[in-house]
């Protein structure tokens, strides 16, 4: 077996969150190589969308260090403004985002915006980006995040991103929240799913050499654990070759 | 709820080709580039290339701005450093590094900002401290012109 990173194997699970013929809104970071991934695999298919403004099928064939780098332009099916690959999402074409966050809770809602008291905040953090954007209007959507207590909380300070709220049946529709909502947060120990309709997060399962006790420890909220709870399918040689072959320098998966 | 219009008084975009009289030429993905421009009371180009009338008219599709919101063409090649300029400038991958990992610290931003803005006497100066053959975009990969016929 070969080796891997905590990156890579997220980048393999966030991929397989990807399937064929989905229109991807791809944030920076690990999901641009996931969609990479998906589309050397099982994703042919599908396209990505970046907020920057461009489609594209296939991956970009050089690295990227943002999304708005020439590679990425390059073969791009559409280039356009902002406005545009965000009205997409508005009028419910885009299947599945992606959410980079500092903190989420138990219902999936994401805080991007601060640390500590929203009023008098310890950290201003970069804020919403196309984060809110994401989170209300996609189909569905998945955040990647460090397993630690301080970013798995109970409540968030503050709702960057809406998730399900506080949890009530039907939280996102009586908001007018146009897309489903949150359905994975992929972390460095384990992923964590959400109950068909929304709700609220529970360990689905764990990443080879992770136990529960550990997830539960590193957990801010009484984390409910399924009953079936699985081992994470570790990262396969393609999809490894797949990673490493869009990241050479692992900058985005081997270098913290 | 809502959010108040952003009313700038002037932004400053950089472009790959604009002629004397403001008409910018971008291409690529345009981000908020478009809305920056038309919210702003003034703009100010800053382009890779200063070009002729005829060329930026042979496109009309492809300018971003009235040349009426258009008040200065600067002429200064490399101007979206470390940010890339497609068919221009790749992206400066070891600058945007440097500046993440220097910035981790306040000693570190500090020694950054004497480096590469406070000990920086003007533009020329800047750009000798480029590598700039490093980033330079060598292949063309041109789009077929469009046709304007009107008759």
């Amino acid at each position: 077996m070969t080796e891997y990173s905590a990156q890579e194997l997220m980048v393999a699970i966030a991929s397989r969150e990807i399937r064929d013929g989905d229109l991807v809104f791809v944030g920076m970071r690990l999901p641009i190589l996931a969609y990479a991934v998906a589309r050397n695999s099982h994703a042919p298919a599908a396209r990505g969308l970046f907020e920057v403004g461009l489609m594209r099928d296939q991956p970009a064939s050089r690295f990227l260090g943002t999304m708005g780098d020439p590679p990425n332009v390059a073969g791009a099916l559409w280039a356009t403004r902002m406005s545009n690959a965000m009205a997409l999402m508005a009028q419910g074409n885009v299947d599945l985002g992606f959410i980079g966050g500092a903190e989420v809770d138990r219902f999936g809602n994401l805080n991007t915006s601060y640390v500590g008291d929203p009023g008098r905040p310890r950290v201003k953090l970069p804020g919403s980006g196309g984060g809110a954007d994401i989170a209300i209007l996609s189909r569905r959507w998945v955040t990647l995040m460090g397993h630690e207590r301080r970013r798995l909380v109970e409540r968030v300070a503050f709702v960057t991103s809406p998730g399900y709220g506080d949890g009530t049946p039907r939280w996102r529709q009586r908001h007018g929240l146009l897309g489903g909502g949150p359905v994975a947060i992929i972390t460095t120990l384990a992923v964590l799913r959400f109950p068909d309709g929304g709700g609220e997060a529970y360990l689905a399962s764990l990443h080879p050499g992770h136990a529960v006790d550990e997830v539960l420890e590193n957990t801010g909220w009484d984390l409910q654990v399924a009953d079936d709870v699985s081992e994470t399918t570790p990262p396969t040689e393609a999809e490894l070759a797949a990673i490493r072959r869009f990241d050479p320098d692992g900058f985005w998966t081997r270098a913290s | 709820m809502h959010v108040s219009a952003v009313r700038p008084d002037v932004a400053i975009v950089h472009v790959q080709r604009a002629d004397e009289h403001g008409r910018a030429h971008a291409w690529g993905p345009l981000g908020i580039t478009e809305e920056a421009g038309l919210a702003s009371e003034r703009v100010i180009i800053s382009c890779e290339q200063v070009v002729d009338a005829s060329v930026t008219l042979s496109d009309p599709n492809r300018i971003l701005f009235p040349e009426t919101k258009v008040v200065a063409v600067v002429h200064e090649p490399g101007g979206a450093h470390p940010s890339p300029v497609q068919g221009f400038f790749k992206r400066d991958h070891p600058f945007h590094r440097d500046y993440a990992e220097r910035s981790r610290s306040v000693e570190g931003f500090d020694a950054w900002l004497q480096e590469w803005v406070l000990g920086v006497s003007d533009r020329g100066d800047y750009m000798r401290r480029v590598d700039v053959e490093a980033i330079r975009i060598k292949q063309a990969r041109l789009s077929v012109p469009a046709d304007f016929g009107d008759d």
